[in-house]
């Protein structure tokens, strides 16, 4: 049986945040086990700044980790309400804070443009899904140390949302829409490709 | 006669002055490489060693593996041993000559680059060609210089007679030569005898130690030694009783006596060797604050290691040292911890590589193990257990070494 979009997604979302909380987890382990280390070797002299940079590093670490599970808190109850308006910049960020393991790896650099939002009515989980397998594939399809710059684009009649990467895309658009089309259908809405950018439509203005 | 030490900047017209001097008066000219046949035969060992010691930067585990330290002591042995009248030494070995010998003229020629690119002209040595392989020349003199002098090579301080070979003709230089070595200082004396027997007791003593873990200067006078710690030491006192025991037992020493150098604090000293746990450890993860920790805590439980935070450093070092065992990351930016599996268990198969990873799943496990991995494990893991691993891994080096 082949996994629904909708499971693999989550699955995704799963891996990249239980890798990040991993690794968080790891540089906690290592600075605690070596404070406690120095405390058997009885080295409580701190005028190195040794010990205030092992904590500084924990508590830099138990930031990072507090951000991510409230990401994926707030991933958890993205499917609440089926239909709702919501803000399209929350969402994308949202979704970055969730997948940042996967743009690390590919030293992807992203340049938002979004300081004018988007609402629109609709799910947050499908917008969110639908913009992962956007991002997803250009992930798989780019150079390492890629730039990709997400816009916000609005005008009179429509608005969208610009994705737009400094390297050659060779994604076939329509298999990725048909990819995508039980979201896009349901989001009422579609793909356009130009050049190196794809623009998801989000909606009349 | 006097023993010569010719040490020179490339295309700096050393080599018309050696060539004279050996047709002329028939000085028997001892260059690196002889140096390096007498280490090969002495001590049985690959030519390549003492290459590396020569002419290359110490490995990144040299801190802790001290194996340039090494090739040094038994390159030294093997000079001491070869110090003869009537010889010429040029290269980068007339350095490892102590000053004390007084009958060994010590000498630097040099030029500015413009001079050096027209002898290469000279040569047939394209202008680009010279400009390079003096640049890099002078980068390993002043690499080598500073790793056994703690100074530049061009310091004066190293030498008896330095000549500015811009600044006069290979006939002059050659003739201000000549009148020194008719100065009696530096005529072949008793003396000068007692210090030659002073110098292969210290190498001797110096192999020796340096065999056996410890990295001290040496000095002998007679059969007294004298040891001076220079380095950061945990129990002093403990160290020092090690190093009489380990002195006093070599053959030729009969007093032996300890001191603290000037750079007392400076850097660690590694008191015994362990020969139970792998000596060039390299930790790979692009997770920066994480693979310092774990290096500083393996350091602490007597497991020093190297870490690089990108697969292609690791890839770079595993070209150069050869690591023998490795904990690797997997998801890591740009070169990914499959691709320095792969390509390390083809450049370096004998290296055991860890894997320790955040994005552990079976799939990965399987590849990996597939790959040639000698462990999957994932974070955050047990320092017990990774230092356990670690020696295992190490283990089954030992043993395929053995079966082999």
């Amino acid at each position: 049986m082949k996994a629904s979009k909708e499971i693999i997604f989550s699955e995704r979302i799963a891996s990249s945040v239980s890798h990040e909380l991993r690794n968080i987890l790891a540089v906690i382990k290592e600075n605690s086990g070596l404070l406690q280390d120095l405390i058997m070797l009885g080295k409580y002299d701190d005028s190195s700044g040794k010990l205030k940079k092992i904590t500084d590093t924990i508590l830099k670490q138990v930031s990072i980790g507090e951000e991510t599970t409230t990401h994926l808190n707030k991933f958890a109850h993205l499917n609440d309400k089926d239909i709702e308006l919501f803000s399209c910049k929350n969402e994308l960020n949202e979704l970055l804070g969730l997948i940042k393991r996967p743009l690390k790896q590919k030293g992807l650099d992203i340049v938002l443009n979004i300081d004018e939002d988007i609402k629109i009515e609709a799910s947050r989980f499908f917008f969110q899904m639908t913009l992962y397998f956007i991002i997803n594939e250009i992930i798989k399809l780019s150079e390492y140390g890629s730039k990709l710059e997400i816009t916000f684009l609005k005008d009179k009649i429509k608005s969208q949302i610009e994705l737009k990467t400094d390297c050659v895309l060779q994604i076939d658009i329509k298999t990725l829409e048909n990819s995508l089309k039980e979201n896009l259908a349901f989001m009422k809405t579609g793909l356009d490709k130009k050049e190196n950018s794809i623009f998801l439509n989000t909606g009349r203005a | 006669m006097a023993i010569i030490s010719i040490f020179s900047g490339k295309y700096s017209g050393a080599a018309q002055i050696v060539k004279k001097l050996e047709e002329n008066h028939g000085y028997k000219v001892i260059r690196d490489y002889d140096v390096i046949e007498a280490c090969v035969k002495k001590f049985n060992e690959n030519k390549e060693i003492y290459e590396k010691a020569f002419f290359n930067p110490p490995s990144v585990f040299n801190s802790f593996t001290r194996e340039k330290e090494k090739s040094l002591s038994e390159i030294k042995a093997a000079i001491s041993e070869l110090l003869n009248d009537n010889q010429i030494f040029y290269g980068f070995s007339s350095l490892l000559i102590p000053r004390k010998i007084n009958h060994v003229v010590k000498i630097l020629t040099i030029a500015d680059l413009q001079y050096r690119i027209q002898n290469a002209s000279n040569l047939g040595v394209s202008e680009k060609n010279a400009k390079k392989e003096i640049l890099q020349a002078d980068e390993k003199a002043a690499e080598f210089s500073h790793h056994i002098k703690n100074s530049g090579p061009w310091n004066p301080s190293l030498y008896d007679m330095v000549i500015p070979m811009d600044k006069t003709t290979t006939e002059k230089a050659y003739e201000l030569i000549l009148s020194q070595l008719g100065n009696p200082v530096l005529q072949y004396s008793k003396e000068s005898k007692k210090h030659i027997e002073d110098f292969r007791l210290e190498t001797k003593v110096g192999l020796e130690l340096c065999r056996q873990g410890f990295d001290v200067d040496v000095d002998a006078n007679g059969n007294d030694v004298s040891l001076t710690i220079n380095k950061k030491v945990l129990f002093l006192s403990k160290l020092k009783n090690e190093l009489t025991n380990a002195a006093k037992i070599i053959e030729g020493v009969s007093n032996v006596e300890t001191k603290i150098g000037q750079n007392f604090y400076k850097a660690d000293i590694l008191t015994d060797q362990n020969f139970s746990r792998p000596h060039k450890v390299l930790l790979v993860d692009d997770e920066v604050d994480f693979i310092q920790t774990l290096s500083e805590r393996l350091a602490i439980r007597d497991m020093p290691s190297f870490p690089v935070s990108s697969g292609r450093e690791a890839l770079e070092i595993m070209d150069r040292d050869h690591p023998e065992v490795m904990v690797l990351d997997l998801k890591m930016p740009g070169v990914d911890g499959y691709e320095v599996l792969r390509k390390t268990k083809e450049i370096s198969p004998e290296t055991e590589i860890i894997i320790l990873t955040g994005h552990g799943n079976e799939n990965d496990r399987t590849r990996c193990m597939e790959l040639g991995a000698f462990a999957y494990l994932e974070k955050p893991a047990d320092i017990d257990i990774l230092t356990k691993t670690m020696k295992e891994a190490y283990e089954n080096i030992q043993k395929k070494t053995a079966q082999n």
